[in-house]
């Protein structure tokens, strides 16, 4: 199936004081991948500065910027035009993909959650549902009970956790079961926000799962990077000089595109 | 120590030379009880020597070792060679903390990793030289050497006149030109300190000096384009070309690494990615110096090199492989056991320590997780001797010799030799008390 | 080995020019102290030091303990003291290592190890002159050691601040502050950019009109900008 999806991505961060040597980087240019063909895409900062882009280890696209001067706003939007599709994604899985990161350590609870999957080579979809309903039947999606810290043993111990955290946990188990897994971010339609799925390597491909959703993650899923675990997919960092709150506030639209948007010139 | 050893004038200086110290403020600082206390390092004036026999096997050796280290490090970051061949276990290499996924792919300017690689070794009683540790990351120390002889010459020249001892005092030469067999577009060579609260801070400002580079602190430098420009005055901005940075790298880049790091330089590795600037050491070298590792370092020398390793590891055991498993459990009270998990907690134990049942507590604790340590024999190290007022005293001590890479590989001839006060400690490390000394290479 | 253009950054010149202006603060101050402690020996009050004290703009409480002295040379809870503005002449000396070199800074540790053992003794101010000593030397060190031109326009810059500093609290003559300000603006044009131009042109103004000082005082202290 084919999917045509646009994204509009902005955010806005007012400092109560200027602020000056703001340093930062962004993953907000979706990757190319044999599933996921970029058609066009732009990114606008303000103030305006150089924006340079390159691609990560992982192969997510960074672009990385510096504001010498003193300003008290800060923005950026993305968008573009996004055509997926149903093509196996079969890139080779680093080593690393098979280790556990540092917000995905093991613990004998997951240890024993992946031996009770079965195993995966047999029915690849069918592990994957039973890996997202042990998941699903663990943890409750409570934003605010979580923070961007919290690993995946303290989230399964909490029972409670946010989209990140049940990818997290999804990681950790599938890694524990034998198989190369990424964590995955990016744009659902419908979402308002960033969202984080997972990517998990069986029989020579990579199948994308939402375990918070329970679902597989396709045709309304745009990528924007993927790791090892969240840390990898920093969707926006920054730092500046000043003494300074930050008010930010975000916004992020997802919609299906019709042929003629993608057929006009961008 | 006997009247008529060659270093017997310079002790009767050695006031003199700690005057020198002082007035050319010679320190080493330590956090103690939450503050931060600088002194002089205390420095002993009886200099190492080692032969020229000695450091022949010694320099060839490090040269040898340092090259193989340099290429395991391209090889773990691009083909794995070493891995797919069975030599290295994937395990050691993905689990180790300092390995960096990030650096996936990036081989930096020369293909050198390591430039600056502080070997650190023990000599037995029996005189045999091992190899007691690896330092790929930061490595420390030498301006402490090269300052110490610089001022024994002045303090006691008939010394130098009489003995032939090899000159060190090229150190930072030598580090100049590594910095500038890797600066990418001639850009400015920076040595980049955390800071005044350092407990190098005198190295860092010290080796700036000497080698004629420009001391930087992390606010100093900024990325801009992926570009690393200095800060000039006047809103100027001058290109770096090689930054020697005496950081480590979770703290260098707040955009990639630790968040939190103030000392860092935002986006320092995007650029370095794309080749836009040098960083000496370069990122991800803790894979190799990693005490797992170790163990393996002399098959690396095999492997990319095809050559007998000449120096030797302090004898090393694995208990995840059966047969160095086998021996652990056999021969347990004559081993010492360390633990290679950081948050570990049990540091170092020495069997001969422990009672039949602590003995047998860890055994099973190998038995539980044998991945998680290893073992090695207990080498008895020469003591050296150190002045005690008018007399002396032998203490522990070992010896880091440093290796440069740029374009060449060369081995310094000379040094950090560092020594415990207490007789009792086998810990010879700076932030315990202790001192250091000069080593002395003779020519002949 | 050729010496790399040794780039300068605003907290760079920051250090240098205090460095110039503590240094030469350390040097007037032993030097004036002595000339009032002089005046003090046939006065029956202590006014030489009052006036001393009110015209450095130090704290004047320790005068009535019959402490000042002390207290001004070796205090290190009094900011203004000479131990004080040798720990801070020192701490950006060693900041400075590399820009400045090892035999300059050297001066700097000598003149705080003295001042150190002088406190321990409990020297007066007339057995000081060996730290006077070693911080003319590091002026005469500055000139032989430190290669680049940069650098030593950024601590005359210093220098020449703090002398006009003392210079018009002490109400030296016109000509005397017109000398320094010469010195000053003979410093090579991109370092004298820091300098803010208008507060020059004032100063030069002011080196005639004494009875304006204490407006001098505060547009001297804003003159770098680095």
């Amino acid at each position: 199936m084919v999917v045509l999806l646009r994204y509009s991505y902005t955010t806005l961060i007012t400092f109560s004081a200027k602020v000056s040597d703001h340093a930062f980087a962004l993953r907000c240019v979706p990757m190319q991948t044999p599933a996921q063909r970029l058609i066009w895409q732009h990114l606008t900062v303000l103030p305006a500065c150089p924006v340079a882009s390159s691609v990560d280890a992982f192969g997510s696209v960074v672009s990385t910027g510096f504001l010498g001067r003193r300003h008290s706003l800060f923005a950026y939007e993305a968008a573009g035009l996004v055509e997926t599709t149903d093509q196996p994604v079969t890139d080779a899985p680093f080593p690393f993909y098979s280790h556990p990161s540092p917000l995905t350590m093991p613990s004998p609870e997951m240890s024993s959650i992946a031996n009770s999957l079965g195993s995966p080579a047999d029915d690849p979809a069918l592990w994957t549902e039973r890996l997202m309903a042990a998941v699903a039947s663990r943890l409750s999606y409570s934003p605010g009970a979580t923070s961007v810290d919290t690993t995946a043993a303290q989230a399964l111990e909490l029972g409670q956790g946010v989209c990140q955290d049940f990818a997290h946990v999804s990681v950790a188990i599938a890694r524990l079961a034998g198989l190369p897994a990424r964590y995955a971010c990016g744009f659902m339609e419908g979402e308002g926000a960033s969202h984080a799925w997972v990517e998990v390597f069986i029989n020579g491909r990579w199948l994308p799962i939402d375990p918070t959703n329970q679902r597989p993650a396709v045709n309304s899923y745009i990528k924007l990077a993927h790791g090892r675990d969240f840390d990898d997919c920093s969707i926006s960092r920054g730092v500046f000089r000043g003494q300074a709150s930050q008010a930010v506030s975000v916004s992020v639209d997802v919609w299906k595109a019709n042929q003629a948007d993608a057929d006009s010139c961008h | 120590m006997t009247d008529d050893s060659i270093y017997a004038k310079l002790l009767l200086q050695r006031d003199a030379v700690n005057k020198w110290m002082e007035r050319c403020g010679v320190r080493f600082g330590i956090y103690k009880n939450g503050s931060f206390k600088e002194q002089i390092f205390p420095f002993d004036a009886i200099p190492r020597v080692i032969s020229a026999a000695d450091w022949q096997t010694l320099s060839r050796g490090l040269a040898q070792r340092v090259m193989a280290l340099n290429a395991f490090l391209k090889d773990v970051y691009t083909k794995r060679s070493i891995i797919r061949d069975g030599i290295v276990p994937a395990d050691f290499v993905f689990s180790s903390k300092g390995y960096l996924p990030q650096c996936e792919g990036i081989i930096p300017p020369a293909d050198v990793f390591s430039h600056i690689s502080g070997i650190d070794l023990v000599q037995a009683d029996d005189g045999t030289w091992f190899v007691l540790e690896d330092n790929l990351r930061v490595p420390s120390g030498a301006s402490y050497p090269l300052i110490a002889r610089d001022l024994t010459r002045k303090v006691s020249p008939e010394t130098f006149a009489d003995a032939s001892v090899l000159d060190n005092r090229d150190y930072a030469s030598l580090l100049r030109r590594v910095l500038d067999d890797v600066n990418v577009s001639s850009g400015l060579e920076v040595v980049l300190t955390p800071g005044r609260y350092n407990s190098a801070f005198f190295e860092h400002s010290y080796l700036a000096e000497k080698a004629g580079v420009v001391l930087a602190f992390p606010d100093d430098i900024f990325v801009e384009d992926d570009l690393v420009y200095y800060k000039g005055l006047l809103n100027k901005k001058e290109r770096v070309g090689v930054i020697y940075r005496r950081i480590s790298d979770e703290f260098m880049d707040p955009m990639t690494f630790e968040k939190s790091s103030l000392l860092g330089i935002p986006n320092v590795f995007s650029a370095y990615r794309k080749g836009n600037v040098a960083i000496v050491n370069a990122f991800g070298n803790g894979v190799a110096d990693d005490k797992g590792i170790y163990y393996f370092v002399p098959k690396m020398v095999k492997y990319y090199l095809g050559e007998e390793p000449i120096l030797r590891n302090a004898p090393t055991y694995l208990p995840i492989f059966p047969d160095d498993y086998k021996y652990v459990i056999d021969n347990l009270p004559t081993l010492v056991i360390k633990d290679v998990a950081e948050a570990g907690g049990y540091g170092v134990m020495f069997g001969r320590d422990m009672s039949a049942e602590r003995l047998d507590q860890v055994r099973a604790m190998i038995k539980a997780d044998p991945r998680r340590w290893i073992a090695q024999e207990v080498i008895n190290f020469i003591d050296l001797d150190i002045m005690d007022g008018d007399s002396t005293v032998k203490r522990k001590s070992d010896f880091r010799a440093f290796v440069l890479s740029g374009k060449n590989t060369e081995v310094w001839p000379s040094g950090l030799t560092r020594f415990t006060r207490d007789p009792k400690s086998f810990v010879v490390n700076s932030s315990q008390g202790g001192g250091f000394k000069d080593t002395w290479v003779l020519a002949k | 080995m050729k010496y790399l253009n040794l780039a300068i950054s605003p907290a760079k010149a920051d250090r240098l020019y205090w460095l110039g202006r503590y240094a030469e603060r350390a040097i007037l101050s032993l030097h004036l102290l002595r000339r009032y402690c002089n005046a003090d020996i046939d006065a029956d009050s202590h006014s030489p030091l009052e006036t001393f004290a009110t015209l450095m703009g130090v704290p004047t409480a320790a005068l009535k303990s019959g402490n000042f002295v002390a207290d001004y040379l070796y205090s290190t809870e009094n900011l203004s003291s000479i131990a004080s503005t040798l720990a801070a002449a020192k701490n950006n000396a060693m900041l400075e290592r590399n820009d400045i070199k090892t035999e300059v800074l050297a001066y700097v540790e000598l003149a705080v190890n003295t001042l150190e053992a002088a406190k321990a003794n409990n020297a007066g101010v007339f057995e000081l002159q060996p730290v006077s000593d070693y911080l003319m030397s590091f002026w005469g060190a500055v000139g032989e050691y430190v290669r680049s031109r940069a650098v030593r326009n950024i601590l005359t810059i210093g220098r020449c601040v703090e002398r006009l500093d003392v210079m018009i609290r002490f109400c030296y003559e016109p000509e005397r502050i017109a000398s320094v300000l010469e010195t000053l603006e003979s410093v090579d044009e991109a370092e004298l950019a820091l300098c803010d131009n208008q507060t020059i042109d004032y100063l030069r103004k002011m080196a005639a009109m004494p009875e304006a000082s204490s407006e001098a005082l505060s547009k001297l202290n804003s003159l770098f900008a680095a």
